[in-house]
């Protein structure tokens, strides 16, 4: 049931009748309701909000035709939460809304905001499921039309976990000079904490490339062979950079916690036709050199 | 509840003034790393900074060096008839300890429900309900954190039939109960009672002036039927004239521009500062001169 009041300074009110005692619930009530208002896609459809009413301060009684203003104020609430969500996207994803444009990312980020209410307290971790929306958005169609533009959020939030992701020491070469010959086969070589790896199926770099230098962005191509990306933060600034299939699998290996000795001895199985003590000697060097480590853990 | 470590300055509860500060926006950090800069203090906004590390704690570690900060919230919910969620006052409060704020503040308002967060600072039915729910709320993130809670008014664009009281009555009485301080921003002040179709100057008056920390001084859009809190303008003539009055009810409070969106070079916002300090001189010299008649408590 709608109701509309008018206040001592004749303001705009908001009518509950559905709970009429505040002591009795009446807040959660109402929040509740104004949940549901600002969540529904529609802000002009009052079914969400049967009790709304609103007298402008210069008309008249209140009467069932004062709905529209009040709608127009709520609607104000209910475009704001849109375009939060819609700016946080753009900025968290924004390799992807240049890539997409404006119209199209827009028109997309809207759907998946309808159906992915926050549920966050802080709007930095809105949107980590974005890529999957995408993909899940394209349906079964082969080629799937949104697996580049998937591939290419996915980095896009990557590098953003790698921006304020924990802070970490930094494993130096000096670190390592006191190693006992025979320690080397049980140390753990922890990776820094934002350290992450990224599989790829198209052409994701060469097109991430070619937006940063304002070219002509390339279409998605797939790749013959998977390829792989190391995401990680060095000297407060998010860092990439592709990686072959065994230096690849190797950070996995340390992100699981393997044993040096044991991941050289996995290296030899895995990768056969490597001269594996010379590809784990080079990954290490530049891994040390990059900042990719940060602990020498004994056992 | 007793908040220690807290000094009273000569107006009652809240902490003497430290000057005339800004918002810090990632738009200026080079600025503020680079060189010194005639603020007194600075204003972050809490959440923000509630992340595991990177740059954004980097800054700020390196800028509250230099710089008094004063931490500024927007998502505690101090309305949420569930009580203020313990995980994050437990943030708040390791990022208050890691940066020693001058003061914690937050808005009298709901940011969402049943596990649902709509970022935006909604408005409370002003009812003996929520009052209580409010009240509780404050004592329990006063006792998370180890100090009282600077409450500030946000601007509004319904009201709730259900209310009770006014939104000052409301507010003042939130204050006394639950002890904690407020943050008056002028702006909202104005923005709400153009909207509502209030008397400005009533909201104000209602005020415990004890209690008043700190004031933030922004700008709207005008949308002709309503004013719109988007804090991305410079700060309009109206509310340099309400500011006046604040400081004439208040005495010398701690005073920042809070610019939100379409963020101007940082001398500008250095210029809408000194007017700020020279409208407060020029209000508190008139204060002494000619103190305004005061309703009867």
């Amino acid at each position: 049931m709608s109701v509309d009041v008018r206040d001592p300074v004749g303001a705009m009110f908001l009518r509950d009748l559905s709970d009429p005692e505040p002591a009795a619930g009446g807040l959660l009530a109402l929040q509740t309701r104004m949940t549901a208002y600002l969540l529904q896609p529609d802000a002009e459809d009052p079914t969400m909000v049967p009790d709304v009413g609103a007298v402008a301060p210069d008309s008249g009684p209140a009467s069932g035709a004062a709905v529209g203003p009040a709608l127009a104020r709520l609607g104000i609430y209910h475009s704001a939460y849109r375009a939060r969500l819609l700016e946080t996207l753009r900025d968290t994803y924004g390799h992807t809304a240049r890539l997409l444009g404006s119209d199209v990312f827009d028109a997309l980020a809207l759907a998946y905001i309808a159906q992915s209410p926050s549920s966050h307290r802080n709007l930095r971790w809105y949107g980590q499921t974005w890529p999957a929306f995408l993909v899940a958005d394209g349906g079964d169609a082969e080629p799937h039309p949104h697996a580049p533009i998937a591939e290419l959020a996915r980095l896009d939030w990557a590098l953003r976990e790698a921006f304020d992701g924990p802070d970490d020491t930094v494993l130096h070469v000096r670190d390592l000079q006191h190693l006992a010959p025979e320690a080397w086969g049980l140390v753990r070589l922890r990776p820094h904490a934002t350290v992450r790896c990224l599989s790829l199926r198209h052409n994701t770099l060469q097109r991430w490339h070619a937006l940063d230098d304002e070219r002509t962005v390339p279409d998605a191509e797939r790749l013959p062979e998977p390829g792989w990306l190391l995401v990680w933060r060095r000297d407060d600034r998010p860092h990439f950079r592709s990686m072959a299939a065994s230096e690849a699998w190797a950070v996995q290996q340390l992100l699981e916690g393997c044993a040096w000795g044991a991941l050289c001895d996995a290296w030899a199985a895995a990768w056969p036709d490597q001269d594996f003590t010379l590809a784990a000697a080079q990954c290490l060097r530049r891994w040390l050199d990059e900042g990719v480590l940060a602990q020498a853990l004994p056992s | 509840m007793v908040t220690p470590g807290v000094a009273a300055d000569a107006r009652g509860l809240a902490q003497p003034s430290p000057g005339f500060g800004l918002g810090l926006r990632t738009a200026h950090y080079s600025d503020f790393l680079t060189a010194p800069q005639p603020v007194d203090w600075l204003e972050v906004i809490s959440d923000n900074h509630l992340v595991p590390g990177g740059k954004p704690m980097h800054v700020l570690d390196a800028i509250r060096t230099a710089y008094p900060i004063a931490l500024h919230g927007v998502a505690l919910s101090i309305g949420s008839v569930g009580g203020p969620d313990a995980a994050y006052l437990a943030q708040l409060r390791t990022l208050a300890d890691r940066i020693e704020p001058l003061w914690v503040s937050d808005h009298l308002c709901w940011t969402g429900v049943h596990g649902h967060h709509l970022h935006d600072l909604l408005p409370l039915p002003y009812t003996e309900e929520a009052l209580g729910v409010v009240v509780r709320n404050i004592g329990q993130v006063q006792e998370a954190l180890g100090r009282r809670l600077v409450l500030e008014n946000v601007s509004s664009y319904v009201q709730f039939a259900s209310s009770q009281m006014s939104e000052w009555a409301f507010l003042s009485e939130v204050a006394e109960r639950a002890d904690c301080l407020l943050l008056v921003d002028v702006n909202n002040v104005h923005v709400s009672s153009v909207n509502h179709g209030f008397d400005a100057l009533d909201y104000l008056r209602a005020l415990p002036a004890h209690r008043v920390q700190q004031i933030h001084l922004a700008g709207h859009t005008d949308h002709g039927d309503v004013l719109i809190d988007t804090h991305d303008q410079p700060v309009p003539d109206p509310v340099w004239a309400l500011y006046a009055q604040a400081c004439r009810l208040f005495g010398p409070v701690a005073t920042m521009i809070e610019r939100d969106d379409r963020i101007p070079p940082l001398p500008d916002l250095l210029a809408e500062l000194e007017t700020a300090r020279c409208v407060a001189a020029s209000a508190l010299r008139l204060e002494a001169l000619h103190p305004p008649a005061r309703e009867a408590a």
